[in-house]
């Protein structure tokens, strides 16, 4: 059976709120959702409380989810995302200040050693707000538009902490010696 | 390597990594949040229907299944030898005007030392001799209770010579005070008593005398309808309930909905007018409705140029889509519904029987056709455009109906009806929909 018609038995068995479907759901996705709501949160208490707010409102809201119009695993990332976000709006008054001198000068990366998620996840962590949430909603697949209404400030101003986040998450790679990194000009 | 590569690598190793933990305790926490799984109501409902319908079966036997219970009941007694009965007989209102007060010293010939099972044989060697050491005690005004009538009586099991006066209870319930010893009686005795149910003699002549439900009340009884209707129903608000995240409500602008229903129904009549019942109903109706809205949809696409598909997912961008539509369509559609009908209600009896119910009703199954046409009348869409099943709906309703008595217990009449109702479809846009239809037809029913 495919993953896809496997969630939509599960998705089935949940909409007629069956125990043992909302079971075998929750454990299908309760890692990735939860690596996902440990990257939107400060710490692990905060990461539990975005991890089960967005698996209520998946269950809860499971009826509205069509699957013509993506994968039932990118519409949970979805509904977790925006979780995170609310968590976030609701602990921090975020001030965007215009930034300045930002170097767009690209730069030919070299990897040193091979990635893995949990370093990527470190350095994901080691970076400020509002910096990071804007880093993982691009990773998200969010655009620059977006994120702008989301947070109520200019595409340029998105586009700005991106890039520096971006600069921000490379100079650390390359102090753990995984990345190094050549001017291109 | 580019930096937009590196962090395509990222996004990727990010979508593939699941977290550890111990779900099972995460579980148990959200658990308690999650929407349990109901009951089936129907279960639930004919449960209740049944158990009330037994109740009143059980309370509202017809008497002479009573007396009958009664009568074998009384032919096991305990009796001992020696026994001092002395049996009391309080006056009812309206039957005896005085009391009486009858002490028999009782002699019984024989002895059984237990439950002793009598017949019809065994009870005429049950003879008491009353005349010898009996003392009589009579206070009595107007027409008696004690009659010095030659007959026989029996008293329970005992037999009571032709000069025994005759004791006749008149009361709801005939005490039989222990002196000494005592006659047990058993359950369903003391039950029909608890009831109401008077311990009415066997033999007994007197009419007038005779206690119990009257000659003219009615008898608990089943009955079955058989009706046809035919029916209007329109939404009451003129429009659709959205529900759907997906766009604006749906404005239709005409409404209009005939057909006819067919039932057969089943109903228990309490003695006291009272019935409770439970049937089956198909509806079918046809309905031509115009949509003339512009909607708005929302669609997320995910065409960004850095999107990677990965297995059946999507990982980067999605596209928020807004698209306006222009909808002018006249639907027409063929509803059928199976549903199962429960009546509450009171029957007023006379020359004609009019009836008032409260009757929920429980759709069981809603299937629809139609067919989309354009105003200029052409079709864009044919078959089974529509064809599906709504989610499982109650309804409540009600309805008046006046029966003209036939030959047989037979009886033929007209119905007035009113159902008001909320079912949900599902097609593009989800719609809770609440309607109300009235009905007139005719109806037959058999009494048992």
């Amino acid at each position: 059976m495919t993953r896809a018609k496997e969630d939509q038995q599960l998705i089935k068995g949940c909409l007629q709120n069956k125990r043992k479907a909302q079971n075998e759901l929750f454990h299908k996705y309760a890692g990735y959702l939860l690596g996902i709501a440990k990257r939107y949160a400060e710490d692990e208490h905060k990461a539990k409380d975005i991890f089960l707010c967005s698996f209520e409102r998946i269950f809860k809201n499971l009826a509205k989810y069509n699957d013509r119009k993506g994968s039932f695993k990118s519409w949970i990332r979805t509904i977790t995302v925006h979780e995170g976000l609310n968590h976030l709006r609701n602990k921090n008054n975020y001030s965007f200040a215009e930034l300045s001198g930002i170097d767009m000068v690209d730069e030919q990366i070299d990897l040193i050693k091979e990635l893995d998620a949990q370093t990527i996840l470190d350095v994901i962590h080691g970076i400020n707000e509002p910096y990071r949430t804007i880093f993982n909603l691009v990773l998200d697949g969010y655009k620059h538009s977006e994120i702008a209404r989301q947070f109520d400030i200019t595409v340029g101003t998105s586009r700005s902490y991106f890039y520096r986040s971006k600069k921000m998450i490379i100079q650390q790679l390359k102090s753990i010696n995984i990345v190094s990194s050549h001017e291109e000009r | 390597m580019k930096k937009d590569k590196l962090l395509r690598e990222i996004s990727l190793l990010l979508a593939q990594h699941e977290e550890n933990a111990d779900f099972e305790v995460l579980w148990d926490e959200l658990k308690p949040h999650l929407p349990k799984k109901r009951k089936n109501p129907t279960l639930v409902w004919a449960i209740i229907a049944f158990g009330i319908a037994g109740l009143g079966l059980y309370l509202f036997i017809p008497k002479e299944n009573i007396l009958r219970r009664m009568d074998k009941s009384f032919s096991y007694t305990r009796l001992h030898s020696n026994d001092n009965l002395n049996i009391q007989a309080s006056s009812s209102a309206h039957t005896i005007s005085g009391q009486a007060t009858l002490s028999l010293s009782t002699q019984i010939l024989h002895k059984p030392s237990s439950y002793l099972p009598l017949d019809k044989k065994s009870r005429q060697q049950h003879s008491l001799k009353t005349s010898g050491n009996s003392s009589l005690t009579q206070r009595q005004n107007g027409s008696g209770i004690i009659s010095h009538k030659k007959h026989q009586r029996r008293v329970g099991t005992h037999q009571i010579t032709k000069k025994t006066p005759k004791i006749i209870p008149t009361t709801p319930i005939a005490r039989i005070k222990k002196k000494t010893k005592y006659i047990l009686l058993d359950g369903l005795t003391i039950a029909a008593q608890m009831v109401g149910y008077t311990i009415m003699l066997p033999n007994q002549k007197n009419p007038n005398l005779a206690v119990g439900p009257s000659p003219n009340r009615r008898l608990p009884h089943w009955s079955f309808n058989v009706g046809m209707q035919f029916i209007y129903q329109h939404y009451i608000q003129g429009k659709n309930h959205q529900i759907s995240h997906y766009g604006e409500q749906l404005n239709n602008t005409l409404t209009r909905q005939n057909g006819y229903m067919w039932s057969s129904d089943a109903l228990f009549h309490f003695s006291n007018g009272f019935f409770v019942g439970m049937g089956l109903s198909t509806l079918q109706t046809w309905e031509t409705f115009r949509i003339n809205n512009m909607i708005s949809l929302e669609e997320r696409e995910a065409f960004n140029p850095e999107a990677i598909q990965v297995q059946a997912g999507y990982i980067g961008a999605y596209q928020q889509q807004r698209t306006y539509l222009k909808q002018d369509i006249l639907h027409n559609n063929t509803y059928q519904n199976w549903e199962i009908t429960s009546h509450f209600g009171y029957r007023f009896d006379g020359n004609l029987h009019t009836e008032i119910a409260i009757t929920p009703r429980f759709i069981l199954s809603q299937q629809y056709r139609g067919f989309l046409i354009t105003p200029e009348g052409r079709a864009i869409q044919t078959g089974d455009l529509f064809l599906q099943q709504t989610y499982k709906k109650w309804s409540i309703g009600g309805h008046l109906a006046i029966s003209f008595p036939l030959k047989n217990r037979w009886f033929v009449g007209g119905i007035l009806s009113y159902n008001k109702r909320y079912y949900l479809h599902e097609h593009i846009i989800r719609n809770l929909n609440s309607t109300q239809f009235f009905g007139v037809g005719v109806h037959v029913r058999r009494d048992l």
